[in-house]
């Protein structure tokens, strides 16, 4: 009986302790203030928005997504980027964070993600390690914070081969099983405890659409 | 990547059959879809997204899921203006637990919404192919075009769509008023027939619910000709209706 209050105890803790946060794109456009102010008060505490879209364009809403978050006191907001694999590793990663820099949006305290996914990569992982690696290396380079990494297992494994090259950095992995909990997580990469996680997709909610992260 | 199935599917005897369906995007409870079931003979398109997932979307895969309605796809308006990913993801995230009823994402290419399109044609082209591979590959569906003859000259100069491997399906909006698949403006672009037709250009009302009237145009296909994919349509269901 002990044990099984020790457990529900710690279950419970899991959900009572949990940050909740948000992560947005270019689909979302320009929210307006109140719909963060909303999510704030829905208990939203973190914010990760798309700086590059999945063109290799700079989000022309982030800047203006980035200061919402702020004012509706939604203060811990990072950026990612979803890489074109079409285009230079090193130049995209310095013409977005360039431009984030110059924006307020990459204040320095703040991370960037890059986000790994099933999308035009080459068939051949070694290609792929080694763009994620000249990504990795610019961002340190452009922004001396050290990103992290958006993926999960399927994903890693179909990109990388399940390469364990970058295991020391932060892991914010996707699993839509609805569930504010790591107890789904399938250790990959190297990576056995994650960081951060998508637990449902597109959900509309306070006047937009968010996919639901915590933490 | 399946091309060769697609072209197995058009070598198919396509009877004059066809059968009645219908779109929507209004907001459909399970009483209404079932209903609905009997008007339809079970096939039903509804709305995905136009700028946005369709704030019915959800709920009505639900209703679906839990109906006898058989299903056939959705349809989504997309922009030129947004990268094809970012918009397209969105909207086939919430159609991805219910995989196994949907065969079909359409995409409406009409000149309807000028704005969505561009004044060069190779923009278009290149942008509505990239639709096409990218809702393949992501959501692994059929995909189809909701057009007409008109609209298609107008945006694509009635392009044939050389750089898409695949058969896309052709959704035609022809208002003729006639339930009658051969008044069709075909041939145009891709196609030399519709698989789908918008007949009427009035809505209906059956059990409450408002939707636009289509034809199947395609349906007549012996079930042993059928790809996997739409065995997990419910083909039993579907069989046990036509055949």
């Amino acid at each position: 009986m002990k044990i099984l209050q020790i457990i529900f105890s710690l279950v419970l803790a899991s959900y009572v302790f949990a940050t909740y946060g948000l992560d947005m794109s270019i689909y979302q456009g320009d929210p307006a203030l109140s719909d963060f102010q909303c999510l704030k008060k829905d208990g939203y505490d973190f914010a990760i928005l798309q700086a590059q879209t999945s063109n290799g364009g700079y989000n022309p809403y982030v800047k203006s997504q980035f200061e919402k978050c702020h004012q509706a006191e939604i203060n811990y907001v990072d950026v990612y980027i979803f890489p074109d694999v079409s285009k230079d590793a090193a130049s995209q990663i310095h013409t977005t964070v360039s431009k984030a820099i110059g924006d307020g949006v990459l204040t320095g305290k703040n991370m960037i993600w890059l986000d790994i996914e099933p999308y035009k990569w080459s068939s051949n992982h070694q290609t792929n390690i080694d763009f994620i690696a000249a990504m990795i290396s610019e961002c340190e380079k452009v922004y001396n914070i050290k990103p992290g990494i958006y993926s999960n297992w399927n994903s890693w494994s179909e990109i990388t081969g399940g390469t364990t090259r970058f295991s020391s950095y932060q892991i914010w992995y996707p699993h839509y099983d609805g569930s504010a909990s790591f107890s789904d997580f399938e250790p990959f990469g190297g990576w056995s405890k994650p960081n951060i996680k998508q637990f449902q997709g597109t959900t509309s909610i306070c006047g937009t659409e968010i996919d639901k992260d915590f933490y | 990547m399946f091309s060769y199935i697609f072209i197995l599917l058009i070598q198919i005897q396509i009877a004059f059959l066809y059968h009645l369906t219908i779109d929507t995007s209004n907001k459909i409870d399970e009483t209404q879809f079932n209903c609905l079931t009997n008007y339809t003979n079970s096939t039903i398109i509804i709305g995905g997204g136009n700028g946005k997932v369709d704030p019915n979307l959800a709920y009505n895969l639900d209703q679906i899921n839990s109906s006898e309605m058989m299903f056939i796809g959705i349809y989504i308006t997309p922009s030129i203006n947004l990268p094809v990913l970012d918009q397209i993801k969105p909207i086939l995230d919430v159609l991805m637990p219910y995989s196994s009823l949907l065969p079909f994402v359409f995409y409406n290419v009409t000149f309807d919404s000028q704005n969505n399109w561009s004044q060069n044609f190779s923009e278009n082209i290149q942008f509505i192919t990239t639709l096409l591979d990218d809702t393949w590959a992501y959501a692994n569906t059929f995909v189809g075009i909701y057009t007409d003859k008109i609209s298609w000259t107008k945006i694509t100069n009635n392009s044939a769509l050389p750089d898409f491997d695949s058969y896309v399906f052709l959704w035609e909006r022809i208002y003729s008023g006639s339930q009658n698949c051969s008044n069709t403006s075909t041939p145009f672009g891709p196609w030399n027939d519709p698989d789908f037709l918008r007949y009427s250009i009035s809505p209906s009302q059956e059990c409450n619910v408002v939707f636009n009237q289509d034809l199947w145009c395609s349906l007549g296909l012996d079930s042993s000709d059928f790809h996997p994919f739409f065995e997990n349509i419910k083909l039993a269901k579907l069989k046990k209706k036509f055949h």
